[in-house]
Parts: structure tokens; sequence; C-alpha cells
């Protein structure tokens, strides 16, 4: 257990958190051994039958792009997101809803967005991280996982959004707000929540849109696909997706089947 | 910070896998030294197989001597990374094999092995959990507790729980409030403590012990709901011990709480009362009449739920702040709309009683349409009652024509999540005895109430409530309502406790209670046999049209009933001028019980 994990465990209020949190710790160190071992062996059959692309490269039609061209092309495509693409709020203000362990999934899911708008094949959007102040928690662990603060193409700020944009245009996407967004309307400036609201079960994005008299928005998922089971506030990376999706013009009930998980809609 | 560190290394993994392999409850002391993590997992398997091992040998042989020991010793340490004689004792403890832990001891003491603190621990625990009043075996636990606390000033959760459960059993039970000091530093008092606490009290006649353990319940973090499983237990240590006074506080604590034990648990208390006092008692499980509030095995009139106006003035002060408002106020509503409701109540106030509109809308088969809400809306309006109808903008389509516009006020939310809280708020500000026309449990709401006001909450609701009737497109009739305090509640005669029987199809239980009766006991007087409106029960299994006809003629019988109130209250009226107030209210709304 890291200093940290023990910080963490002091502050749990009572003796049956405290066995639940050592109790995930332990999976957690289990899954990571076997994760381990598997790559071991996967490792030890790379070495009886090397990949022939390593050995001999040439002799092909096709080009090898390399991992850096990949991102020098992919960083590209931000930059210039960043001077012509529309702009995408990720709300960072959540910080005392959150357990520790949801801020790191928040994290993952954050890494997970990041990558997937910086892969749009056509022009990805403009990030603009809000309420975002230089020590942030979340941010820094972004920094930490990304290893690429130079090139973290988007804009960080510690303003709120609502200095930053007309009101009149902000809409923010939350589960719990009341209008459906029908369509996207390229003039309007989106906002999400980066929350995980595992544990929480409050309204807590809707009660702030509405607190602030900005316009709220839930996704048409029961005007386009049936339901299955499953709560509806969907992740942050199956959240860009989708809006990845219905900016480039695909229809709402392809954008959602594609992102959201299988077990959740009704075929 | 360091101790923490320590004390919390020891509530590690070998905790959480000693009480997934072992079938009691009760988990083992964690003072064991952790291992590296990753040779945990095949511990736990090696640790069940040496449990396992012990039990089958302690089962072949009724006394183990010093070289059985030995060679379950080296049995196990091949086995076993950890401490051998820490598993078995653990082992023996949980099963409350009092030989096998002497034996265990003596045999420990002979090959001059110091014994470990958790050893000690679980040796305190075993002692005290099987003492049952013998007094050596007091002094014995004791005397190693004593030694247990030379070696350790500071005990951590884990330990402090097995150490409570031996000594609360024990008339040493004080020495468990300074643990209980301890673990209160660094954790919430956990309800199995406290109830050992309050065993403790009520087997040695402590009323102050008693009293105390109540008032953590009370105002700590304990969830109240779980002492219902050890009531039984609590009873018997009444009952054997003679400790009247305190089987009385705790059954009032009970009823405080509104806590009704399961028919498992009532069946257990009457087999305690059978073998404790058997010429004592007559006892029978039984009904109250859902109108008439007597018990149908005994007949004795049950008093009505009490609600005092201190407790209820409490209840409405704290209302808006922890339910309405809350944490954020935009949760449920916004300001705007709290402050033009409680304008709207202030002007229109107060009503006689509020309809869920949505409620009654949505139950029932079909979509909410104008038929639905007539009969309850008209049937309201021919008694002369100030209604509040709330709901959202569903209802504008489904208002039927209103001949009686005074008494009828409608209130429209934004969204559903407002209604509930909205109605309760006018309910409250409308004085005690206004009535809420609802089918929900209202749970999300009663459990945003601070602890200490629950209760009060609770039986708040419970005496308000109308929760099952009947409607269809013409009638409307109130089928029950829960006026009567169904107890733990003393009379002259014994003693009746409440029955809980709620599931999906009784949501709000069958007026089941359990009669105790003194068996030279003889009622006074024997009341009529036919009850008036004995066809009306909550749960009437006859056909539909017979149950028409019953219905019809029930609310002919009340509107005439009913129009004799009205003929009362118009005189009233003319003699004041003036607002109707609360008294003469009060009186109005008598008929409705029924």
């Amino acid at each position: 257990m890291t200093s940290e994990n023990w910080l963490e465990a002091l502050n749990l209020s009572t003796k049956s958190q405290r066995l639940k949190y050592y109790l995930f710790l332990m999976k957690k160190i289990q899954i990571k051994k076997n994760a381990k071992q598997k790559a071991l062996e996967k490792g030890d059959q790379k070495f009886v039958s090397p990949n022939p692309m390593n050995s001999y490269e040439h002799g092909h039609i096709f080009m090898r792009i390399y991992e850096t061209s990949m991102k020098r092309g992919l960083n590209y495509n931000l930059a210039n997101a960043m001077q012509f693409g529309l702009p995408l709020v990720i709300d960072m203000d959540y910080m005392d809803y959150m357990k520790p362990a949801e801020v790191k999934n928040t994290v993952n899911q954050l890494l997970t967005l990041y990558s997937i708008n910086r892969t749009d094949p056509k022009m990805p959007y403009h990030l603009h991280f809000t309420s975002c102040p230089e020590n942030h928690a979340m941010y820094r662990m972004l920094q930490i996982e990304l290893q690429d603060n130079e090139h973290f193409l988007a804009t960080v700020t510690d303003k709120s959004y609502l200095d930053v944009f007309d009101h009149e245009k902000l809409v923010y996407l939350s589960p719990d707000a009341r209008a459906i967004m029908k369509k996207f309307d390229p003039e309007a400036v989106y906002i999400i929540g980066a929350f995980n609201d595992k544990a929480t079960q409050q309204p807590v994005s809707f009660a702030r849109a509405k607190q602030q008299g900005i316009r709220s928005m839930r996704l048409p998922f029961d005007e386009h696909v049936s339901w299955n089971l499953g709560g509806k506030s969907i992740t942050l990376n199956q959240m860009m997706e989708i809006m990845t999706g219905i900016k480039n013009g695909v229809s709402w009930k392809e954008a959602i089947q594609s992102a959201v998980p299988r077990r959740k809609i009704r075929s | 910070m360091l101790l923490y560190k320590h004390l919390l290394s020891k509530i590690g993994f070998k905790r959480r896998v000693a009480s997934l392999y072992s079938t009691s409850t009760v988990s083992e002391d964690d003072k064991i030294e952790d291992d590296k993590p990753s040779a945990r997992t095949p511990i736990r398997k090696e640790r069940m197989e040496g449990q396992e091992l012990l039990r089958m040998t302690l089962s072949q042989k009724s006394e183990l001597t010093a070289e059985d020991w030995t060679q379950l010793g080296e049995k196990l340490t091949t086995n076993v990374k950890e401490n051998w004689q820490v598993l078995c004792m653990h082992t023996i403890y949980i099963d409350g094999n009092l030989n096998a832990g002497k034996s265990l001891i003596s045999y420990l003491n002979q090959q001059n092995i110091e014994l470990s603190p958790i050893i000690l621990t679980f040796y305190i625990g075993l002692l005290g959990k099987t003492a049952n009043h013998s007094e050596d075996q007091e002094k014995e636990m004791m005397h190693y507790f004593n030694v247990l606390k030379s070696k350790l000033d500071v005990f951590d959760a884990a330990s402090i729980e097995v150490l409570v459960s031996g000594i609360s059993k024990t008339r040493y039970y004080l020495e468990c409030l300074p643990l209980l000091k301890l673990y209160q530093e660094f954790n919430s008092l956990s309800h199995s403590l406290l109830c050992d606490l309050l065993e403790a009290g009520l087997k040695y006649m402590n009323d102050e012990v008693i009293k105390m353990a109540f008032s953590e319940f009370n105002f700590g973090d304990a969830e109240v709901l779980n002492i219902t499983l050890r009531v039984p237990k609590m009873v018997q240590t009444c009952l054997v011990s003679g400790n009247e006074k305190g089987f009385e506080m705790l059954m009032d604590f009970l009823r405080q709480h509104r806590l009704n034990l399961p028919k498992s648990g009532l069946d257990n208390i009457v087999e305690h009362f059978q073998s404790y006092q058997p010429d004592k008692w007559r006892m029978q499980f039984g009904q109250s009449h859902p109108k008439r509030g007597t018990c149908n095995v005994c007949h004795t009139q049950l008093k009505e739920i009490e609600i005092t106006e201190s407790e209820f003035s409490a209840v409405r002060k704290a209302f808006l702040s922890q339910v309405i408002i809350g944490k954020n106020v935009f949760y449920k509503s916004n300001p705007l709309e709290v402050k033009n409701f409680i304008h709207f109540v202030k002007v229109r106030g107060p009503f006689d009683i509020v309809v869920d509109g949505l409620n009654v809308l949505y139950k029932g088969h079909g979509p909410p349409s104008k038929s639905k809400l007539q009969p309850v809306l008209s049937y309201l309006m021919r008694q002369n009652q100030r209604v509040l109808l709330l709901g959202n903008k569903v209802l504008m389509k489904c208002l039927p024509k209103i001949t009686n516009p005074e008494l009828f006020h409608v209130f429209l939310t934004e969204t559903t999540k407002a209604d509930d809280v909205f109605y309760l708020y006018a309910a409250l500000h409308s004085g005690i005895d206004c009535l809420i026309l609802t089918s929900d449990k209202l749970r999300d709401h009663r459990f945003l109430m601070q602890k200490d006001l629950r209760p009060i909450f609770n039986k708040w609701i419970q005496k308000v409530q109308i929760h099952h009737w009947f409607n269809d497109t013409t009638t409307f009739a109130v089928l029950r309502r829960d006026v009567f305090d169904l107890g733990p509640a003393k009379d002259d005669g014994g003693w009746h406790l409440p029955v809980n029987e709620v599931d999906k199809n009784f949501p709000f239980g069958k007026n089941s209670l359990l009669c105790l009766r003194h068996k030279d006991w003889k009622q006074a007087s024997s009341p009529d046999p036919v009850l008036p409106h004995s066809s009306i029960k909550a749960h009437d299994h006859r056909s539909p049209g017979q149950k028409m006809d019953n219905l019809k003629q029930m609310d002919k019988d009340s509107s005439q009933e009913s129009l004799d109130q009205l003929r009362h209250f118009y005189k009233e009226m003319n003699v004041k001028k003036d607002k109707v107030d609360n008294s003469k209210r009060v009186d109005n709304v008598e008929w409705f019980k029924m």
C-alpha cells in the first residue's frame, strides 16, 4: 500500500468501508499480476515467432507510417481544430462531488475522450477545459497519464465557461435534463461535465445548469433506440463518440448504437 | 499517524479472507503481520483447509493431548504460512468451543510459548461468550484481559469488537465502556457493539447503560433497523434476568422508531415466553380492526397515534430546510418555485386534505383521465373539504369540472420531483390533522430528515396518510388508514407486538399483531361481536360485484354521516362568520376515520 492509499483509507469513516477499500486494492493487485503474467506468456510467444515486419521492412508497396509521424499528424489535426474547430466545453468543476476512485475513473475517461477527439477523421472539436486551474488534481493526473504535456492541444482555463462564452449559446448536456437534443446545432457551445456519478446519483449537472440559467439538454436515447437496462448517464468517452458522430453527420441511431455498450440497447 | 497505520494494517486483507471462508459472521482479528500482497491468494485456500483440518480433528477426539496439538501444528505449518495457533484460536472462537480453547491455551503454556495479543483477544472473547454466569470463568477472563492490557495500550477496531462480544456477556461488562470510547475515536459505533452493550445493560439491570445505548442509536451513525434481528435474544435476556423495566424500555424504543419484528422473530419471542414464564401468558397472533382499532383476539382498544404540538412543530420547522432545500434546492425544484409555493400555501391554506394528483391518476389500469380524478374530487367536495391537488402539467388535461371552486385549489409543479415534497409541506403547514391522499411510501423524503426527527416524521405520515382507497369512474371510498398505534404497547392485560408483514403485495403491512395476555386477565366488558363495517377490510376477497355494492352502500352511509357533520359545521360557521378555524376543521375530519 502506498502512502496515498493509506491517506484514502484513513479518510473513510467506518471499518467496513475500509475493509471494502482493502479488498478493492487486493483485487487490483491481483488483476495487475494476472495481466503481467499474460503479457509475459505472450512475450515468450513473440520471442519464438518474431514479427516479420520488424525484421524486414522493405519491398512493400505501402510506406510504413511510424508512431511519431502518426502523432504529428493527429496533433496537426488538433492544432487545426484549435483555430477553426467547434468548441466543446469539459466542465472540470466536480471535484467536490467525487470520491478518489471516481476521480481516477474520470481521468481515464478523459484520456479516452481526448484520443477519440484527436482521431476524428474530419475536423475535431476544440476542447475547452474550464474551471481547471494549473493545480487541479484531475488535470495533474491527466498530464501524468498523457506524458505529453507540450502537445496537450486544448484550451485549459481556470475561468468558468460562463465567462468564456455567450450565455445564450451554452447548452449543458445532462442525463436529467428535460429538453431533448433533437439535432446538432453548430452554433451552440455544448458542455459536458467531467463527472462520474456512480455514488452520488443526484442531478448535479442539471441543477447546475438551472442555477446558472443556461439551457440544458439530454441526448435522445428513448427517441432513437429502445433502451434495455442500465442508467442513461453514460461515460465521457461514449459521450465523445456520440458527439463526434453527430457532428460528422451520422444519424442519431447509428451514433448511439456504436458508442453505447450493446447490453444497454435492445436490438 | 503511524499508530493508525499500524492499526489499520491489522484490519487488512486477512480479516476479509476470514469472513469469506468462515461460516460465522464474526470475523477475525488482524494483528497478524501482513505478508506480501502477492502471497495472499494461496493463503485463503490453505487457511480454509487448515480450519477444516482442525474441525475434523476436534470432532474425532474429545480432548486433544499435547502430542495431538504438536502433530496438528506440524501439519498446519506445512500448509498455512501464518501462525497456526492464531488460526486455531480464531476457528475455536467462531465455533464457541470452550474445551478446545482451554486445551490449546494449556498446551501453549506447557510449551512455554508466549501468548500473542491476538490469541489472547480471541480467548477472552471465547471465555466471555461461553461464561454463562460461571464466576470462575469470568474471573479467568478478567485475568487474561488484564494481561492483554499490560501488553497493549491501544486496540484496533476489530479486536475491540471481539473483546466487547466477550466481556459484555459477563459481570465485568462496564469494562466495555472505555473500549467503546477508544473505538469511537476513529470509527462510528457499529450496531453490533451497541446491541452487545444493550444486552449487557438488560442482563445486569443497568438502566443507565441501556439509556446510553439507546441514545447512541438515536443520535449516532448506527442504523436503528439492525436492532430488530437481536430483539428476540434481548427479550430472552430480560426474561432470564427478570428485568421488566428493561423490557419496557426496549419496547418503548421499538415503538418510538416504529420497528416491527418479522414473524420469525416474534415466533422466537413466543417460544421464550413459553419456556421462561410458561403459565403466565396466553399468546395468539391476530389483527387490529382497520377502522375501530381493536385487537380481534382480546378485543382491547388500541390507542391512537399521538403527536404532540412540539414534535409536530419541530418537524414542520425542519422540513423546508432539510427535505425541500437539502443540499441543493435545484435538485428538486428552484428557489422561485419554492417561494411561490410557500406564498400559495400562506394565501390559500390551510387545507383539510392534500391529494397527490399524479398518484391518483396513474393508479390502477389505463392512462390518466378525467374519470379517475372526478370521483375523488367530487367525494371530497361533498364532504366540504378544502382540497389541495398537486401534480404537474399532466393534470391540466385531466381536471374535471369543479362545482365548488372555493374549496378546491391546484398547484402545478415544473417537474415530478417536487410534487411529493410540496404536498408534504402544504400538509405540515395546514395543521396536525390535515390528511394526505397518496399510496406513495415516501421513503426518499423520510430519509432526508435529520435522524432524531425521522421517527416523529414517520409517525405523522402514518397518522395522516390515506394510502388505500377504491375508485372507479363513479365511486370513491377510503379503505384504510393506519391511525392506531399497533405498539409494542402495554395495557392492563399485557402486551401487543406488531408484526412486520410488509411485502410487494402489501406495502403498508396487514395490521397484524401478536397478542400477549395474562392468563388471569379478563376483559371488562365484551364488545359487540358484529362489527359495523366488517365487510370493508383492507384485503377483501369477495367478488367484484359484491364488493361494488358494499362500497356504494358504504359511500351512502358515510355521506349520510357527513351530512350530519356538515349541518353541525354550518351552524358553527354561522356563529362565527370568519375563516374556519383549526379546531372545527378537526371535527369535520372525524368521519374520515374508518
